[in-house]
Order: C-alpha cells, then sequence, then structure tokens
C-alpha cells in the first residue's frame, strides 16, 4: 500500500491513520487508538524496528508491519 | 511383566519412572525424590536429569546400553491448554550430544497414565518389535508386517491390532535404518530434531504403545480450572492470531523480505519464487483445513491439499501440515519454487519419518557440492523438485548416495573432503534452521551456543535482532544476555510443558507459571526459582555434553557465515571476533568459564550433581 506524505515524511500514527482508512479491517486487528497494538512490530526498511507512533518515516521509505510473535 | 510401585504419588506427578530394557524385557519402576521433580520439572528439564542419573552421555547413541526417555511433566493431564505434550530425551546419533524434542498430543496424555512421569527404553530387541506399557505391565512384542510401514500406516495398523486406546510413538522406514536425522512420530507430529528415531530403530523397537488409567491429582484444582479458563480465552486473542490464521509459515515473506530466508543452502536471503510457497498465496489456490493437538485451543495446524489429483484415482490428493521450517528447508534452501513439490517432499518426510530441517539442509548441501564439481551427482540440482523427491526416498531407504546423506551434511562434507565443511549448514551436526544467521545475528549467537545444535527451538534469540532499537546485522555483546533470557523461558515451557506459541499471552511469563505450577503441584513456587530452574536446566545440558565429549570449537557457526556475505546483501556477513566475544559474555551470563567449561562448584550451587564424570 501507498501512503502519501509531505517533504519532511510523515509521523507512523498517520500511516497508521491513512492505512485504516484504506483497509478498515487493519484497524481491529493491528492498531489501539492509533497505535500499533502490542502484538504487532513495524520496521522501516527492514532495518529498523519501532513501536513508538510519532516515529517519522522518510519519503522513499518502506513500512513493514508483522506480528511480533515472529518465528515458530 | 508386572512392575512393583516403589514410590508414592505427588500432587501432578508420579514421583517414579519405568525403566524397560528390550533386550532382556527387564522392567524396573525406579523412583524419582521430589525435590528432584521440583528441581528439573518435567518434559526437557526431567529428561535431562534423569539420562544424567542413567550416565548415559558416555554410551554410543546407538549401541544397547544408549538409552531413550519418553518424558511427561505435572501439567500434562490438566485442563492448561497447549499441555498435551511429552519430551523424547536421548543422546543424538547425528551430533553425539544430548537431543531432547517434543511432540505433541494424546500420547502424552495416555502415556502419564499408565502410571510414571517417565519411560526409559535401554537394550536391543531380538527382532522388530513393539513395546506396550499399560498401567503396571510391559509387554515386548515381535512384529510382523509392520517394519517397512510408513508413520501414519504403522498407527493405522496398530490402532487396528491392539484397539483405539492405545497411543503409539512410531517409527518409520528412517528410523528402522538409523537415518542419523529419524523422527518420531505420533498423531502426525514429529518428535523431529536430533535422530531419536535412529535411536529407537538401533533397538529394534518400531513403536511405543502407552495406555493407562492413573491420572495424578491436582493441589488446588477449583483455581487451576478457573486459571485455564483464563489461558484459554487469551489463547484465542492477537497474540496469538498469526497461528490461527496462517500458522508458522508467516514468517516465510517477513523473512524475505528481511534478507533472511536462507535460500540456496545459505547463499542468499531472499528467493524470488517465495510468494508461490506462501500460504497467503496457498490460501486462495488450494484446499486448506486446520487441526490442532489434544487439549489445544489455539489451532496452529494448516493443512494444505496438492493442485492435483491422484493420477490413479482421481481423488483429491490428502493433505499436508506445512509448516514454516518445511516450506524453507524443502523449498528456497534447495530452490524448490513449486508448491506441489514442497507439500510432496513434507509427507515425503512425514511417511518415511525424517527430520525436514535436517533433511532439506543434507540436501541442499549436497546440491552445492555437485554444482561445484564436487560430488559426482549429476541428477541432484537446485530447483529441482523431482530430484529431492528421489534425494529424500533414497535418504529414506539409505539407498544409493542416499546412504551418504542419511549421515547428515556434516558427516557427508567429512566423507567429500574439499574443504566442504566451511559450507555445510551445521551446528554440532544439527542442521541450521530458516534463519539467516548473518541477518538475524543474535540468532547466530543462539544457533552457535545451543546444547542441541542450531536450533530455534531452544533459542528464539530471533526477537532480540527484531526488537526495537536492534541492529540485527551487527552482534552486540550485550546481546548474549538477551539471547541467554530466551532460552530460559524455553528450558521452562519445555519443562513444565507448555506450548511456546502460547509465550504471548503471558503478562508475567515466570510469575504466571509458577502460579500455575503450584496449583498443580502445591509446591510453594515463585518467579524467581523457576528463573534458577531455567538456569539449572540450560547448564544441566551443557553438563551432559561436556560429560559427551564438548569442546569449545564447537560452538561457533559455518565459516561460510564469517567469510561470505550473502550474495544478495553485501551487508550481512558476520565477525567471527564479534561472535567469538558475545559467546563468551554468553558464558559469563550462565556461570560459566570464558571458554564454557562448568566449575564443580557452580553445579553444586545448582543442584546438579557433578559425582559421575569431570572436567577435563
Amino acid at each position: 500500500m501507498c501512503v502519501t506524505a509531505g517533504p519532511e515524511g510523515i509521523r507512523l500514527c498517520d500511516i497508521f491513520a491513512q492505512l485504516t482508512r484504506q483497509s478498515p479491517g487493519l484497524a481491529d486487528a493491528c492498531f489501539d487508538q492509533g497505535a500499533l497494538r502490542t502484538e504487532y512490530l513495524a520496521s522501516i526498511d527492514g532495518e529498523t524496528f519501532v513501536t513508538d507512533s510519532q516515529v517519522m518515516v522518510l519519503p522513499g521509505q518502506s513500512l513493514l508491519l508483522f506480528s511480533a510473535d515472529a518465528g515458530g | 511383566m508386572t512392575v512393583e510401585d516403589t514410590s508414592e504419588s505427588a500432587f501432578g506427578n508420579h514421583g517414579r519412572y519405568l525403566r524397560i530394557d528390550v533386550g532382556s524385557s527387564a522392567t524396573r519402576s525406579e523412583p524419582i525424590d521430589e525435590q528432584e521433580l521440583r528441581k528439573f520439572l518435567g518434559g526437557s528439564g526431567l529428561g535431562t536429569y534423569l539420562l544424567l542419573r542413567e550416565n548415559a552421555a558416555e554410551i554410543d547413541p546407538l549401541a544397547p546400553e544408549a538409552i531413550l526417555a519418553f518424558v511427561f511433566s505435572p501439567l500434562v493431564g490438566s485442563p492448561l491448554t497447549t499441555s498435551a505434550k511429552f519430551a523424547v530425551v536421548s543422546k543424538s546419533p547425528l551430533t553425539n550430544r544430548l537431543n531432547d524434542s517434543l511432540a505433541s498430543s494424546r500420547f502424552a496424555l495416555a502415556g502419564k497414565k499408565t502410571g510414571y512421569d517417565a519411560i526409559l527404553i535401554t537394550g536391543k530387541a531380538a527382532r522388530p518389535s513393539v513395546v506396550l506399557v499399560t498401567d503396571d505391565q510391559v509387554r515386548v512384542e515381535p512384529v510382523d508386517g509392520l517394519w517397512g510401514r510408513s508413520c501414519p500406516d504403522t498407527e493405522q495398523l496398530l490402532r487396528q491390532r491392539y484397539g483405539p486406546d492405545f497411543q503409539a510413538a512410531v517409527i518409520g522406514p528412517a528410523g528402522e535404518k538409523q537415518v542419523r536425522y529419524a523422527t518420531i512420530s505420533h498423531d502426525g507430529r514429529h518428535a523431529g530434531r536430533g535422530g531419536s528415531g535412529a535411536v529407537l530403530g538401533s533397538k529394534n523397537i518400531k513403536a511405543v504403545l502407552v495406555q493407562g488409567s492413573q491420572r495424578t491429582t491436582w493441589s488446588q484444582p477449583g483455581q487451576l480450572v478457573e486459571r485455564a479458563k483464563e489461558l484459554s480465552e487469551k489463547s484465542f486473542g492477537p497474540a496469538t492470531a498469526k497461528y490461527r490464521e496462517l500458522g508458522t509459515a508467516a514468517n516465510l515473506l517477513l523473512l524475505n523480505r528481511l534478507n533472511a530466508l536462507p535460500t540456496r543452502n545459505f547463499r542468499q536471503g531472499s528467493f524470488d519464487e517465495a510468494v508461490e510457497l506462501s500460504p497467503e498465496k496457498m490460501n486462495v489456490t488450494r484446499d486448506k483445513t486446520r487441526a490442532s493437538c489434544a487439549a489445544c485451543t489455539i489451532g496452529c495446524e494448516h493443512i494444505y491439499g496438492l493442485s492435483t489429483k491422484d493420477a490413479a484415482t482421481g481423488e483429491k490428493r490428502q493433505g499436508t501440515r506445512l509448516e514454516y521450517e518445511n516450506l524453507f528447508a524443502l523449498g528456497s534452501l534447495c530452490g524448490i519454487g513449486d508448491a506441489d513439490y514442497v507439500l510432496k517432499a513434507s509427507r515425503l518426510c512425514d511417511e518415511l519419518g525424517l527430520d525436514t530441517i535436517s533433511a532439506g539442509g543434507t540436501i541442499a548441501f549436497a546440491m552445492e557440492c555437485v554444482e561445484r564439481g564436487l560430488w559426482d551427482v549429476p541428477w541432484l540440482q537446485f530447483g529441482d523438485g523431482e530430484a529431492l523427491l528421489k534425494a529424500i526416498t533414497w535418504i529414506g531407504q539409505r539407498q544409493d548416495v542416499g546412504d551418504s546423506m542419511a549421515e547428515g551434511s556434516r558427516r557427508l562434507a567429512e566423507e567429500i573432503g574439499h574443504d566442504t565443511m566451511r559450507f555445510a549448514p551445521q551446528v554440532k551436526g544439527l542442521e541450521i534452521p530458516g534463519y539467516e544467521p548473518r541477518a538475524l545475528q543474535t540468532m547466530g549467537l543462539g544457533f552457535a551456543v545451543a546444547s542441541r545444535g542450531a536450533d530455534h527451538n531452544r533459542s528464539s534469540a530471533y526477537e532480540i535482532d527484531i526488537a526495537e532499537g536492534s541492529q540485527r546485522h551487527h552482534l552486540q555483546p550485550d546481546a548474549a544476555t538477551g539471547a541467554a533470557e530466551t532460552e530460559n523461558r524455553a528450558a521452562i515451557m519445555d519443562s513444565l510443558i507448555l506450548c511456546k506459541f502460547l509465550r504471548g499471552v503471558f503478562e508475567n511469563f515466570y510469575q504466571e507459571s509458577a502460579e500455575m505450577l503450584e496449583m498443580v503441584t502445591g509446591w510453594k513456587v515463585n518467579a524467581e526459582e523457576l528463573k534458577e530452574t531455567a538456569q539449572r536446566i540450560v547448564t544441566a545440558r551443557k553438563w551432559f555434553n561436556i560429560r559427551a565429549g564438548w569442546q569449545p570449537a564447537e560452538d561457533t557457526l559455518p565459516d561460510r557465515f564469517f567469510s561470505e556475505s550473502l550474495a544478495d546483501d553485501d551487508r550481512a556477513r558476520m565477525s567471527r571476533a564479534d561472535l567469538q566475544e558475545s559467546i563468551r559474555a554468553y558464558y559469563r551470563h550462565r556461570g560459566w568459564s570464558d571458554d564454557g567449561w562448568i566449575q564443580e562448584d557452580h553445579l553444586q550451587r545448582l543442584g546438579i550433581d557433578p559425582s559421575q564424570g569431570q572436567n577435563p
């Protein structure tokens, strides 16, 4: 999915808001009051793993959302 | 044979184990002191204690004197979800080190109702036989018509012969042939790693059947039932959603995206055809059903059908359970992008009784040797699904070059020579699971130090690699503490026994585990005691390995991970110096010497008896 960001980037929480508008099913599963649920993790470009929804994602970067219960 | 009861039952435990010599048919009930049960719990912990007590460390794992233990736990038979599990503990014929593998379902429940906390098998039967254990009776019976049968066929025939009340743990043809990574199987689930099937096969035992009526009681049954309801409710929540929705196969595209999906014998971290193997694609292109173990509310098993019908009958083929490790080991690792071949290969491993990780790892290694012109088996090519199936079949029968591959990648590298050990994907002889160490370097540390060999179940150190603030491409010395903690948690879960897929539902794992344990056993256990128990179990495993001949040089990774970057990610390379520094930090965290040895006073402080064997 693509989200709209300004030239300086976009906060994670704003990405989450756009995602839930595009895919409402994500809202209950992944987010809790605008923040990522503890059962999920976010990774920027597959390198940086973040939970703080105020983190900025820069233009051109990719965001990966996945189960925190990796492995198995 | 009637076995005399020599002990009293406590809450949750019977306080004894059964020792069966299948050669002489002698049986013995041995008491287990309640203090020892409290120190080692059950499952993996108790199995390690029993093997140390039986002096199994110095015995050839395929010799008649070798010991193989089926071990239950205090929580087996309780209403706690995922508690119907058992451990199979022995010395591994693949690694010559301690091997504890777990499997699930009704065998655990029936086995504990025979009246024992563990059933130990030793000796060698004169001819292919089965062992039947019922309450206090044991029979070792020769079998006709079972030797050579697949795992599923064997269980079905045993049900017909002995009735549905028996539960059976069986070996397939691979175990009979003593393939060094043969499994023990029950109801389609395998005690998979380390070759316990070969140990049972070396004893001429095709199956162990259990049936009993002796239940243990619980100290606080009312509270236990309430806690079980709460745990079940949590098990339906978001922390386990992945397992219900896609199963462990959900890891595939994530790890591919992180360049952490081992591909073509660990030369690449991503696979072009990963999408074709993904559960996301298979969910919409083929039939799927779900199943669960007995006493489990999660239901992580996803069973996929083949896309084609049987040529002879025209019927849809039976489905195959598919886990992430199968998809990686029989898929990307061998360059196979056709899901039908991966499903067929998985099914073949299930039928033969083969560990899919070791099978895939050994075959992928062999494929690279062929590609390099170092092994003259021209049909064994990366990406060739028919070659994969042929290799698995020949391994299971020890036929032709399958006989060499049945020895595992380390021994195959020794046979082929030409410095191929450099890229044999194993640690201590156990093939590496589906996490690329150069892309998840704390997991690489976990692989290097785990007592069983390269192991994603005893260590889940990949959690450290994907945690906030992590640097997964650069091993940090303080990662050792986190890696050790994942081992500790796994040691407790494998000894209580509870399924690790529950780990996300706990807010305070040790405290909640202590409470459940007290409700079952009546022991006044707290979180601190369980943390020490974890340390004890991990150290006991290491002590077993030391007595079995462990040397510091074993705790490392194949040279490839230090000398080569991933072909598709040149950042991904490990530093040998950084790994060695982290390993030393891990040892210090454990209270061992900088080289990984254990002092006698440390063993005694942890309550491990050092009286047999000693450090060199």
